[in-house]
């Protein structure tokens, strides 16, 4: 059974001039111990998403399931029975540590909080932690300022760890960091999920970060899902016209194949009060009258699910 | 004279502050010829941004010095000229894109003005004529010529970027200095914004360096990679040498930290430990304490780059053993 | 994948960290020196002041200062040195309980509307308004009026209309605070909302307010010579340095003496607590070691 699992999950803000429609009817599962990618541009609902799922924003419509069970609306009471399953991983390791607390403090408030633990084993755990993550002994005592980004973000997954996930939204968890320190967060990463069994939701602009870490991956235009598929088929065979266009833009190291870039024309509209239909039809070379209609996410392949109504006749399956 | 275009010599750069001394730039050599593009590879704090704005002499008055080295462009030294001179050549000769579109441009100005305001400072043209030209290189970055009287905040980033880009070019510059220009954008924009570089500088045979931690962006437009570690460059050379013959241990572990797009690893193997700290760089190899084929000597000894054929330049002391110390590790 | 780890350096007590880093500053030690000596003074009061401070002695009126009055007499002919040393007590405790009383309102006000927001926000705002659209003095003296004299209702009177200023402060910065990523980190690891404001929210927004405070101070001790010179508040024959101070308007043009003391111990009371609260800021920023 997938551990968890959203369906036609919707969150809209209202704002001044409107509402805007951050995430709008998506539909995955993700299996235990499994990595789902999410990728996207800025302002596409990655974040939105993933904050929905462990209940940091209030869903407007649509279900989320953790482990067969409905959690999508929870009482304050029962919100706090999940909270330590559903954890989260921030993109800026800057911010998301408190400046005034040391890396014991910060890691021991978590271990308190998650109440596994007698007062006196805390000190124990904490070295335990550390020691997982990868911080040496002698930094127990230093404030996040006088740590560089890789070692915060290790101090900001020690402190998730300490709540005992099983599900963790790593929200852009390397994106703030340099490119050899961004290697060894997601190895650590990748060997935790190894040893704890854990299951990540990834969301990254970076596409080679994400189909190394993936095992599935889901692509989103303006709120909406264009596709999902496995991460080596979406790379291989990327079917909807904006992953496309998106796998394509990536700058390769691959000097001796030089590919045929799809150059989209224009900017991403406004998520505010979007027509209905497919949001990417304005920068789509394939876009016809049909596209205006709302899609549907459509099996083409085992587990390959595309949202557009031109998939047939684009690709000839 | 073509082949050094831009020569810059042994430059060194300090900062000092509050009574520490950060050695920032330490002994760079590199030239350009006109028309190509180097592209500069490192990590936070390598150097590679001190650098661009030493060549744009654009360092802050207080705290940063230029300690030694040449910097000339087409024979004349730019760090003897007077900031008059300098001046006039800043825009006309040498252009710089900054990495954050979001603060390069004045919030108060329209961006039609703000690039009007470059062309005037170099050129005599009538009013007439200068609106002309910041309207045909609007339109040259994709920006119809009728929103030349919106203000920067009407934009939205990847179209704030190109208006930056089309500052940088209104005066037609012979080098232009792209630091992190398309970090901020969304892939797909900065293909865009990638490609319109890359024609302009085609066009108007434009010498371009590009800084950028991203080794695709610097794949897909440099002709030669310089690889920059605490102040110096480490290893350089063209394209196809870098990439397909990486030799220095950092520039091996800078592409072991990215995941390939064809290939499966199931684990990466990057550098381990830290860049080292600027202000107490190490003995010797500034490289060593994070190589795993550090010996003695590479403790004690400063390595000078050498020569592994074909101008194909690396800064290791062991750069002769490093094919076999490889396969023993492996 | 812990290599070479050393071992872990001792933890310190938090308070005696913060103390010694205080004290590392000179300036906190010159501060606390001088309100060390004035609350002394006040203290000892009685036992040091050489005459009766409400004794008047006609024959010795509008004295300089002289060996046999230190700080030269007032129109009554009292010992002002007297009076001043006695006046200490008063003002010292009138200018730090202003402060005390009405910080912790401006912290609590303060501290749920710039966390909660929303309606918990407008509502404490609207309210802080409504104080606030009344001149502070008036405030004082309306409350002055309405309660009675006594020092807990003097207090009373002269807090309210400060708490305003506190309060927005802290709202302001921690509105800044609210928005890092932390605080919504705490909140993922269950921490109680209280929690939040105590140990995430509370220490990094409370920055702005310990300068206010020292400023407090000496508005508190002025308002209450304001008080009392309209027959609210604390009466003659007791002394207080603001009342001395106000007093001595009409005589200050042949006898400065009877102003430039009290202005002096004024001016001492807000710099040594200006001094230490520069230095407490600072000693408890981790990030200036």
């Amino acid at each position: 059974m997938a551990l968890i699992e959203v369906k036609e999950l919707k969150t809209y803000f209202k704002v001044a001039r409107g509402t805007v429609h951050a995430v709008d009817g998506v539909t995955f599962k993700i299996e235990e111990g499994k990595t789902m990618g999410v990728v996207g541009e800025s302002g596409c609902g990655k974040t939105t998403l993933g904050r929905t799922i462990i209940h940091l924003e209030e869903s407007t419509d649509g279900q989320i399931f953790y482990d067969g069970k409905d959690i999508t609306r929870l009482r304050r009471k029962e919100l706090n029975d999940y909270r330590d399953k559903l954890q989260i991983i921030f993109q800026d390791p800057y911010s998301s540590l408190n400046p005034r607390k040391t890396v014991e403090d910060t890691i021991q408030e978590a271990l308190y909080l998650s109440k596994r633990f007698d007062k006196s084993q805390l000190a124990g755990e904490v070295t335990k932690l550390m020691n997982m993550v990868g911080i040496d002994q002698r930094l127990r005592l230093s404030y996040p300022h006088e740590l560089d980004g890789g070692r915060r973000q290790r101090v900001v997954i020690a402190r998730t760890l300490a709540m005992h996930p099983k599900f963790i939204v790593c929200d852009e968890p390397v994106s703030a960091l340099d490119v050899s320190i961004q290697a060894q967060v997601l190895n650590l990463l990748q060997d935790l999920q190894e040893e704890l069994g854990l299951t990540y939701m990834f969301i990254t602009h970076d596409l080679s970060v994400v189909r190394h870490i993936s095992d599935d991956i889901c692509v989103m235009y303006l709120g909406q899902l264009v596709e999902t598929s496995p991460s080596k088929e979406l790379f291989k065979h990327p079917y909807h016209p904006y992953t496309e266009a998106l796998l394509s833009s990536i700058p390769s190291t691959d000097i001796h194949h030089k590919r045929e870039r799809i150059l989209l024309k224009g900017e991403i509209t406004s998520p505010i009060d979007p027509e209905p239909g497919c949001r990417f039809a304005a920068r789509c070379p394939y876009a016809t009258e049909a596209c205006k209609q709302p899609q549907k996410l459509e099996e083409v392949e085992p587990n390959h699910f595309v949202s557009c109504c031109r998939i047939h006749e684009i690709r000839g399956i | 004279m073509e082949k050094d275009f831009l020569k810059v010599e042994d430059l060194f750069v300090e900062y000092t502050s509050e009574g520490s001394t950060v050695h920032a730039v330490n002994g760079m050599s590199v030239s350009l010829e006109k028309g190509k593009t180097l592209g500069v590879v490192g990590e936070t704090g390598a150097g590679k941004t001190t650098l661009a704005k030493s060549i744009m002499r654009i360092l802050p008055d207080v705290g940063a010095f230029i300690r030694g080295g040449k910097i000339s462009l087409e024979g004349q030294d730019l760090l003897e000229l007077k900031e008059e001179e300098m001046i006039k050549i800043r825009g006309r000769k040498i252009s710089m894109i900054f990495q954050d579109p979001m603060t390069a441009l004045n919030p108060t100005m329209t961006v039609g003005k703000q690039i009007a305001e470059v062309i005037e400072a170099h050129n005599n043209f009538s009013k007439e004529e200068t609106r002309k030209r910041a309207e045909s290189m609007l339109e040259m970055v994709g920006i119809p010529a009728e929103r030349y009287d919106e203000y920067p905040h009407q934009f939205s980033g990847g179209m704030k970027q190109r208006i930056v880009i089309a500052i940088a070019l209104a005066c037609d510059p012979e080098l232009l200095i792209a630091d992190e220009s398309t970090t901020a954008l969304d892939v797909t924009i900065q293909a865009q914004v990638l490609d319109m570089i890359r024609g302009l500088r085609d066009q108007f045979q434009t010498s371009l360096i590009m800084i950028t931690h991203d080794l695709g962006i610097i794949a897909e437009m440099s002709d030669y990679v310089a690889v920059t570690y605490a102040g110096q460059f480490i290893e350089y050379g063209s394209l196809e040498q870098i990439y397909d013959h990486p030799t220095h241990p950092y520039t091996v572990g800078l592409f072991g930290s990215i995941p390939h797009l064809h290939e499966d690893v199931r684990r990466l193997t990057p550098v381990e430990g830290l860049m080292p700290d600027p202000t107490n760089l190490p003995q010797g190899c500034k490289f060593n304490p994070r190589c795993k084929f550090a010996c003695e000597r590479c403790r004690q000894e400063k390595p000078q780059m050498v020569d592994i054929g074909g101008g194909h330049l690396c800064r290791c002391l062991r750069v002769h053993e490093l094919e076999e110390l490889r396969n023993g590790i492996d | 994948m812990a290599n070479n780890s050393t071992a872990a350096p001792k933890k310190q007590n938090q308070f005696l960290v913060v103390l010694k880093r205080l004290f590392k500053r000179k300036t906190a030690v010159a501060g606390a020196i001088i309100l060390l000596i004035l609350t002394l003074s006040a203290i000892f009061a009685p036992l040091i002041a050489p005459y009766n401070y409400t004794e008047l002695n006609v024959k010795e009126r509008l004295q300089g200062p002289s060996l046999r009055h230190l700080c030269g007499t007032d129109e009554f002919g009292r010992d002002l040195l007297s009076r001043l040393l006695m006046g200490g007590r008063y003002s010292l405790r009138v200018g730090i309980s202003v402060v005390a009383f009405s910080l912790v309102f401006g912290v609590i006000l303060g501290s749920l509307s710039g966390y909660f927001g929303g309606w918990v926000d407008n509502l404490i705002m609207r309210f802080l308004d409504i104080v606030h659209a009344i001149p502070g003095m008036l405030l004082a003296i309306m409350l002055s009026a309405l309660l009675g004299n006594g020092f807990g209702n003097t207090i009373l009177a002269l807090s309210v209309g400060s708490i305003n200023g506190y309060a927005r402060t802290l709202r302001a910065s921690i509105m800044r605070v609210r928005k890092a990523e932390y605080i919504e980190a705490a909140a993922t690891i269950k921490a109680s909302n209280a929690r939040i404001i105590m140990s995430h929210v509370l220490p990094n927004s409370i920055a702005p307010l310990i300068v206010q405070c020292t400023m407090g101070c000496a508005n508190g001790i002025l308002s209450a010579a304001s008080l009392s010179y309209i027959g609210l508040g604390i009466q003659p024959p007791e002394a207080e340095w603001g009342a001395m101070l106000s007093g001595a308007r009409s005589y200050i043009r042949d006898y400065p003496h009877m102003g430039i003391f009290p202005g002096i111990l004024i001016a001492l009371v807000v710099l040594s607590f200006n001094l230490i609260g520069d230095a407490l800021r600072d000693a408890l920023d981790p990030k200036l070691k």
